[in-house]
């Protein structure tokens, strides 16, 4: 047996060489991204770990700012806004692409054109709208290049929109709105993605991508700033259980990982690996206001003031996120509105008003999600905090993803349901378009008429206090009526090496690739 | 010769009768997709009709398109959820990972199985054979899902010898091939040590014995043989099983292989990319079914003549 202990310790100590013997040479930073991309083209994507990848690769006009809100240059080297918002003139500095052609207005004329185009398909290209011709484009009434972007010369590309944009420039720092290759599309088809194919001007170059093993990124030595970029190679590894993520970080195979599982959150908070910053999101029940019961604001008030937003967030969250107090998470731009939403003395009188009185209860009162721990929790806080508030029994129904997408979009689902909100961009709009009567993404059923004017409004509104009042009021009027009860603002929630330098995310929980990077 | 040229004909029938299996069960997929809840392009940021309308244009199909596709052209389409990559192509990179986990998992299992059956034969009322035992029934107890995740905890975060996840060296290929494993090894120990001591006690043995054969030549030459056909049984319905059954090592290690496309499909409702794991699933069992037949007529003569 002595030798068979000899034998088993020296293919352990073998094993141990072998592991670390893998990590000589310049370290690459490696990081476990939570899922296998669907696609590496911009316009045919909406995931974050598809579009954290393409942040890598592609450069739009303007970046987003590493410490102010604020936007810098990107392949735009300056811009200028006309006196009525209207129209921007970006000025492009130098810019290559990464098989050294020279990238110009016009391949951005060209980008915007195919972005919109309905042939393209992209989920995204509702943002266009904002720009002249946009919504005629989209519903097939006007052709893809009569969309209000032109090319004078090689360096100037203007854009004309419908009206002015507050948060025009941070649309143009979304992944998205970043330029594609179109001569190598035409040559690849839909294979213009793979390595030895893909073109890219951002701060690195696709080098491989084995499908869920590994996507690798190298430097571009063509990026118009490569001197800035430190980070030689990036290791980005598709790992979709979060618990395996977690073990491979802890193991040191990996040196960010970008959730943490719950069970492990009690444990992560307090390693000085953990990193968070709140985010422009939010989560939050929706309720069916077309069925009957529910589109009575008052019961919809009931049931609102008697969730514990602070309870939630302490005993399933670890009192990491913040309790929601609005719908709009308050960003250093818009303070949002804070509002009383936990008062059970309110939540009987409310429940009263509504009718249910003497022990009785509201027709079907559910709460739907889709399955995970997380929103299991938080559908069995809820359940209880209306028992011990209200005295109402709801049922919890679970479904899988896309059983759930579409119940809630095609409105059912009996009362409640959870949802969940990642601003588009650092705008208070992105959310509260949301609830327009005719918005895709309404599936609350809601339909209020001042509501639409209130957010119709602050579209043409071109003077920033004037706008953030009207944002102000359109968000207090849904607070009122309370179609969808926020519970928390969400937080990012990542591991990261002791040794990762300069990645600041921006509100969205997205980051700008050039400046990260591992201290040696 | 008249026997072989029946059985060769035989095996031709079984062969068009597969093909028509086959047929079936994509039939039988494809409506039950197609029935399912949830739709293939539902995303949690509602898409406008005009991108619905294109996406559906795009990579919709209906039964009669896919099956002359399949049947005519060999073409398996583009995945719905990989977009860029056909789903023959997402197999071709997938199904060489499963069978490699598969192929080392059930060498690993018939090695230390029949290692592990001899010795506790052997060893017969010793401590030696209740260890053996024990661990067996633990093998067939435990389910790979804990299995994996306890090997993972003490050999990769208390002991730091080997990767968490992933399918690059050989240290990472070494947990997931033993969690896969240890249940069939677990099989063929107590199969392979209920026929070695059956064995044991029969006549040849005594004699080979009494004729002062050296104990290895014994067990070589005339146990092992003679000992071996219930494992050789056991094998087709586990290679089959281990073979295809790879999925939820599969998640636990992070490894690209078959397993996993096949849930991710399913859930995101990727018909073709689930048609298509499906089809080579078939494919693959319907084969070993045909194989193990046809090894079975090999071994036992009287089957043939039938």
């Amino acid at each position: 047996m002595s030798f068979s202990a000899c034998a088993i310790l020296t293919f352990l100590l073998l094993l141990q060489g072998c592991q670390k013997s893998a990590g000589k040479g310049p370290k690459p930073l490696a990081i476990a991204n939570s899922a296998e991309p669907a696609s590496l083209d911009l316009h045919a994507v909406t995931g974050q770990p598809e579009i954290r990848i393409i942040g890598a690769l592609f450069e739009g006009l303007v970046i987003r700012g590493l410490t102010d809100p604020k936007v810098r240059p990107g392949a735009a080297r300056s811009w200028d806004i006309s006196p009525d918002s209207r129209t921007y003139t970006f000025h492009l500095r130098p810019n290559y692409w990464s098989d050294g052609v020279k990238l110009t207005s016009r391949d951005f004329v060209r980008s915007w054109r195919r972005f919109i185009d309905p042939a393209t398909a992209s989920e995204y290209s509702a943002l266009l709208k904002i720009i002249r011709n946009g919504n005629p484009i989209r519903e097939k009434k006007l052709p893809p290049d009569s969309l209000g972007v032109s090319a004078p010369d090689d360096s100037t590309f203007i854009v004309q929109l419908n009206h002015p944009v507050a948060y025009f420039l941070d649309l143009c720092a979304f992944e998205p709105f970043a330029p594609v290759p179109l001569d190598t599309i035409a040559k690849y088809g839909e294979r213009w993605t793979l390595p030895g194919h893909l073109v890219g001007n951002g701060p690195f170059v696709l080098k491989g991508w084995k499908h869920n093993v590994e996507i690798v990124l190298e430097k571009n030595s063509r990026y118009w700033d490569s001197t800035h970029v430190q980070q030689a190679t990036v290791i980005i590894k598709p790992v979709e259980d979060q618990m395996t993520a977690y073990n491979m970080f802890m193991n040191r195979e990996v040196d960010w990982i970008f959730n943490v599982p719950p069970s492990k959150l009690e444990a992560a908070k307090s390693m000085p690996q953990f990193f968070t910053r709140p985010m422009f999101g939010t989560y939050y029940y929706i309720v069916n206001c077309k069925n009957p019961g529910y589109d009575s604001r008052e019961l919809r008030k009931a049931l609102s003031y008697a969730i514990d937003r602070e309870q939630i967030v302490k005993r399933v969250m670890k009192g990491i996120p913040t309790p929601a107090h609005g719908f709009v998470p308050p960003t250093p731009l818009y303070p949002g509105v804070s509002m009383e939403l936990f008062n059970p003395a309110k939540a009987k009188e409310y429940l009263a008003k509504a009718g249910y009185v003497s022990g009785k209860q509201p027709p079907n009162l559910q709460i739907l999600y889709n399955n995970a721990d997380v929103h299991r929790d938080i559908a069995q806080v809820v359940q209880r905090m209306w028992k011990e508030n209200l005295g109402l029994d709801a049922e919890l129904v679970n479904y899988e993803w896309k059983v759930y997408l579409d119940n809630t979009k095609n409105l059912n689902y009996r009362s409640i349901a959870r949802a969940s909100w990642i601003g588009d961009f650092p705008d208070p709009i992105s959310f509260l378009e949301l609830y327009t009567s005719d918005n895709g993404n309404n599936r609350t059923g809601y339909r209020n008429p001042e509501y639409d004017k209130l957010v119709q409004a602050t579209f043409t509104i071109a003077d920033p206090a004037l706008r953030l009042a009207k944002l102000q009021e359109a968000e207090t009027m849904l607070m009122g009526d309370l179609p969808v009860f926020p519970i928390y603002y969400y937080s990012l929630m990542e591991m990261r090496s002791p040794k990762l330098r300069d990645a600041v995310p921006n509100p969205l929980g997205m980051y700008t690739w050039k400046d990260i990077h591992l201290a040696p | 010769m008249t026997w072989n040229s029946g059985y060769l004909k035989r095996i031709g029938v079984r062969l068009a009768l597969n093909v028509f299996t086959l047929v079936i069960i994509i039939t039988v997929s494809f409506a039950i997709m197609k029935a399912a809840p949830g739709k293939p392009f539902e995303t949690e940021r509602d898409p406008s009709p005009q991108v619905l309308e294109e996406l559906h244009r795009k990579y919709d199909f209906t039964y009669g398109q896919y099956l002359k596709g399949i049947l005519l052209h060999g073409d398996f389409r583009y995945s719905y959820s990989h977009r860029n990559s056909t789903v023959l192509e997402i197999i071709g990179e997938a199904l060489p990972v499963s069978m490699e986990l598969g192929c080392y998992a059930l060498l690993l299992a018939i090695f230390a199985g029949l290692t592990w059956g001899l010795l506790s034969a052997f060893y017969r009322g010793r401590w030696f054979e209740s260890f053996i035992m024990a661990l067996a029934m633990i093998g067939i107890a435990v389910p790979n899902f804990v299995l994996g995740s306890l090997l993972q905890l003490l050999f990769s975060l208390r002991l730091r010898v080997t990767p968490v996840a992933g399918w690059t060296g050989f240290d990472s290929k070494l947990l997931p091939v033993v969690t896969l494993s240890l249940t069939y090894i677990a099989y063929i120990t107590r199969i392979a040590r209920g026929s070695f001591l059956e064995n044991l006690n029969k006549d040849y043995i005594r004699t080979a014995r009494a004729k002062g054969l050296p104990e290895i030549r014994i067990l070589w030459k005339h146990l092992l043989r003679n000992s071996i056909l219930p494992v050789i049984n056991y094998l087709a319905p586990a290679t089959a099983s281990i073979l295809t059954g790879t999925l939820v090592v599969e998640k636990i290690f992070n490894i690209p292989g078959m397993g996993r496309y096949f849930i991710e499909s399913v859930f995101q409702r990727d018909f073709p990319l689930a048609l298509g794991v499906i089809i080579v699933y078939s494919i693959f069992l319907l084969f070993l079914n045909l194989l193990a037949d046809i090894l079975q007529t090999f071994v036992d003569p009287r089957i043939r003549m039938q």
